[in-house]
């Protein structure tokens, strides 16, 4: 189809009907989905035809909105010949959206995006009706970021209700939404949302810069587009963010931010994407600010834990027995006692059966999913110390490793990646290898960019007015100022006290 | 190419920076023999260093773990000659981290601390935090195969001994850092635990009492329990919490009197008195009323309170004159009051530090001590005797 939908500039539609009719089953032969239907229009019995691909366009409509009207044009004998494609449009189709086109790879394209075609004898020009209605799913909460408190709903796979879900949140004429297609062959569309005034012209400029450069036949996830227009390619941090929730996407628009939605995707792409942002959570904005602050610090301790524990605790092991008290050493070296791998294989070991577990429990059922992480965290874990295989304390800091991991989902993949890094480094240089992999790891934070902006934007600071969203959630009566360097248009909101607070 | 060439060079040498370097210093948890005290005495037949190295052997049960410990002894012409001696033993290196106490024998003190501690002080492994402590009856290996009740491990209840010393005060503790700068500075004269024996139904237990007291580098004399709670008075190392029990005349009855310090500060002063030189010590003490065995005595009453403050006072200032008497004796300053008269008149010190020993003897002492008895606990009155 690829080829044909190319080679169609120099086909013509003509003013005959099965000329035209017949065009069409060639460019659509072997493809029993699309449904061409003959009927007669009036009792001057002006043939016509309808094409739709079957399942994508809604019956319904097609039956009472189209075919009814049509055939019963009695009434209006006295149309001209030629005025009767016009007098369709106008009188008697009720659709909301009709178009004319004679254009063959548009018309071919609107079908199979679940349009309906009218063709009518004696003319070149086809009507395209907006029939789509397909079954899409419904709206249901999100999987991957559940609330205790806040919005429920999530995207689904479809972009005009993900659109329409984002429009609700932000009833401004300074919604813009501009569409795109992308994909030699999947054609799918895309949406750049933005609030004019807010988002900085230059990052959507950049962006559309970008998306004009893909070159690939088939998109279908956001992650494609996510891989192809990021920052830092060969990074394993994220540098653009992505969500299932509108809110959260409403409420990265409200700060200047960019999203791109993707059809056939529920997850969004939100743009600049920064560092602290792993941390901020939609449901912190929700609950009490003093709350929001401790769990928002407790990911952060997490962040650390998570890359920390196992090369710390690797390094003091089996370099610096001296920084261990007393008590803990004796009783890490009884534990070990008849343990018979060196320490660094039996972090790695552990480590690796725990990405392992996780591995096998994400894409599983979830019954079978539950029977996975039994075996693994009771079976495995009691077992291994039972049979000396590993150590108490290592299934500890293996354990704190992978629950402390789960508090900043969003880095999951880096947070594996570093840690096997610093736990490599500390298993042959110690604590020296650790702090140097840490070293390291901030360089390489500290440089990346993600749409021009420093991905560690605001981490360092210890302005008060940098700080309100990034160490704490400040309360909202206290948030003056949209986050620095995302947008020009800084103030939040105004008030009499402004001048005070700041 | 050149880009592939660049960071393929890059990573070799990323790689052989840490292969050289790294590792070298790498050893397992369950692989060390971790030290927990030393003991140092002297072959009398040959005159070498026997060491007894307390060793902690960490055992996995089968739910619980269980911490023991045994004892290896070693000989050697040097105290590191000795402990290399340990891996012709054991065939593990020992590991001197978490060693706490360091037990010397009397014969050893008495002849010359200095080479015992110079290695402790010197290595990079054994922490100079370490308590010293003399053993005054036995020698130093006994003390460490000795049994204890509540640790398992007898150096670890040393420690605990020393670490708590300050409600008892009865022997000071004093860490192998603090008595090296004892030891190296002018003026004053360093001071050490001692570890006695006792023996509870045929088994042999360490028990903590007195000081040894040095001169340079060898042990002189020894300080009883009563004498080492002067020498803490007089270094300012009486802190809340002590318990001091004193006799005291009450209407002339022999009254034992326990006071609890809350707060105890000691200040000393040399003055000129009379062309004389003279060591002005000034105690000021917070204390409470912790027992008392007068019965029916009112301590509410002024007069029965300046009398118990009277008695203690003069009591105190009795034994804290033996104490510095005997050190004296030893000419063995102790309480620093050499620095002390440095700090204060410095052209004098540098005349009389030549003859600092014989100065000593002589010096005079002018004790002032002011307590206030801020409470008596939860009573006013003792039990009173009905019928």
């Amino acid at each position: 189809m690829f080829n044909k939908l190319f080679n169609t500039a120099h086909l013509k539609l003509t003013k005959s009907i099965d000329q035209n009719i017949s065009l069409f089953q060639k460019i659509f032969s072997h493809d029993r989905t699309i449904i061409f239907r003959h009927f007669k229009a009036g009792y001057k019995n002006i043939k016509c035809c309808l094409i739709y691909v079957d399942e994508m366009a809604d019956r319904e409509i097609i039956n009472e909105n189209i075919m009814q009207p049509v055939m019963y044009l009695d009434e209006y004998e006295n149309i001209p010949q030629s005025k009767i494609l016009d007098f369709i449009v106008n009188k008697v189709l009720i659709s909301g959206n009709v178009k004319k086109s004679s254009d063959i790879s548009c018309l071919a394209e609107a079908i199979l995006y679940g349009d309906t075609m009218l063709l009518v004898d004696g003319f070149s020009e086809i009507l395209i009706i907006d029939t789509k209605g397909w079954k899409v799913r419904s709206i249901t909460p999100p999987e991957t970021e559940k609330v205790v408190r806040g919005a429920r709903e999530g995207f689904t796979e479809s972009i005009i209700i993900n659109l329409s879900l984002i429009r609700r949140k932000l009833l401004t004429t300074d919604l813009k939404f501009e569409f795109k297609q992308l994909g030699t062959r999947t054609k799918t569309t895309i949406c750049i949302c933005y609030i004019e005034g807010l988002a900085p012209a230059k990052i959507i400029n950049e962006l559309e810069k970008r998306l004009d450069n893909i070159n690939i036949d088939g998109v279908l996830d956001s992650g494609y587009i996510e891989e192809l227009i990021k920052d830092s390619p060969l990074s394993p941090f994220k540098t653009i963010g992505s969500t299932e929730r509108p809110d959260t996407v409403a409420g990265k628009l409200l700060e200047g931010r960019v999203a791109v939605v993707c059809d056939g995707s529920p997850f969004v792409l939100t743009l600049p994407h920064i560092f602290i942002e792993a941390f901020q959570v939609n449901e912190d904005y929700y609950n009490n600010f003093i709350f929001a602050s401790i769990n928002r610090m407790l990911r952060y301790f997490s962040f650390f834990l998570t890359i920390s524990v196992p090369s710390i605790f690797l390094a003091l092991t089996t370099y610096h027995q001296e920084m261990i008290p007393t008590p803990l050493l004796l009783s890490i070296a009884a534990s070990r006692e008849g343990v018979p791998f060196p320490t660094v294989v039996e972090a790695a070991a552990m480590l690796v059966t725990f990405e392992m577990l996780r591995e096998a429990g994400v894409r599983l059922a979830t019954p079978i999913g539950q029977t996975v992480s039994i075996v693994g965290a009771l079976v495995l874990g009691e077992a291994a110390v039972t049979a000396k295989f590993a150590s108490a304390p290592m299934i500890i800091v293996v354990a704190l490793t992978g629950i402390t991991s789960y508090l900043i989902t969003e880095m999951l993949g880096a947070l594996i990646l570093v840690r096997i890094i610093l736990l490599l480094l500390s298993s042959v240089l110690g604590l020296y290898g650790y702090i140097f992999g840490v070293i390291g790891l901030f360089i390489h934070l500290m440089s990346m960019r993600s749409f021009g902006v420093p991905y560690m934007l605001n981490v360092s600071s210890i302005n008060v007015r940098d700080l309100k969203d990034t160490a704490v959630r400040a309360p909202w009566y206290a948030m003056y100022f949209r986050p620095k360097l995302m947008t020009k248009n800084m103030l939040r909101k105004s008030g009499p006290r402004l001048i005070e607070r700041r | 190419m050149r880009k592939a060439k660049v960071m393929l060079l890059t990573f070799m040498l990323l790689v052989n920076m840490l292969i050289p370097a790294g590792c070298w210093n790498y050893k397992e948890v369950e692989d060390l023999a971790i030290a927990a005290g030393l003991a140092v005495d002297k072959d009398p037949k040959d005159g070498k260093y026997l060491l007894t190295v307390e060793i902690i052997k960490p055992q996995a049960q089968e739910k619980e773990m269980q911490i023991k410990s045994t004892t290896v002894k070693m000989k050697g012409d040097t105290i590191f000659s000795a402990i290399r001696n340990f891996i012709a033993l054991t065939g593990k290196k020992l590991y001197w981290s978490h060693a706490k106490v360091i037990i010397v024998s009397k014969e050893i003190a008495q002849e010359n601390i200095v080479p015992i501690i110079d290695w402790i002080n010197r290595d990079a492994e054994v922490r100079p935090d370490m308590f010293l402590i003399i053993s005054r009856e036995k020698t130093a290996g006994e003390i460490l195969e000795s049994s204890v009740e509540i640790e398992s491990i007898v150096s670890f209840q040393l420690e605990d001994m020393l670490k708590n010393k300050k409600s008892l005060s009865t022997y000071p503790s004093f860490e192998l850092w603090e008595f090296i700068n004892d030891l190296s500075a002018k003026g004053i004269s360093a001071a050490a635990a001692t570890v006695n024996t006792v023996t509870v139904k045929g088994k042999t237990k360490p028990q903590m009492h007195g000081t040894a007291i040095f001169k340079k580098d060898t042990q002189v004399g020894w300080f009883n329990g009563s004498e080492t709670r002067g020498l803490l008075w007089l270094r300012n190392e009486m802190k809340g919490g002590a318990l001091i029990e004193e006799l005291a005349n009450i209407k002339g009855k022999q009254t034992k009197i326990t006071l609890e310090i809350f707060d105890a500060k000691t200040k000393i002063k040399p003055v000129y008195k009379d062309d004389r030189l003279v060591m002005n010590v000034n105690i000021n003490m917070e204390a409470a009323i912790a027992e008392i065995d007068a019965a029916g005595a009112d301590l509410l009453d002024k007069k029965v309170e300046s009398e118990i403050k009277q008695a203690v006072v003069e009591e105190m200032k009795r034994r804290l004159q033996n104490a510095i008497k005997k050190a004296q004796s030893y000419q063995s300053d102790v309480f620093g009051f050499g620095q002390l008269i440095q700090r204060e008149m410095p052209s004098l010190w540098k005349q009389m530090e030549p003859n600092w020993d014989e100065i000593f003897p002589q010096l005079d002492t002018d004790i002032n001590i002011n307590i206030d008895i801020r409470s008596s606990a939860l009573t006013s009155r003792s039990i009173k005797v009905g019928d």
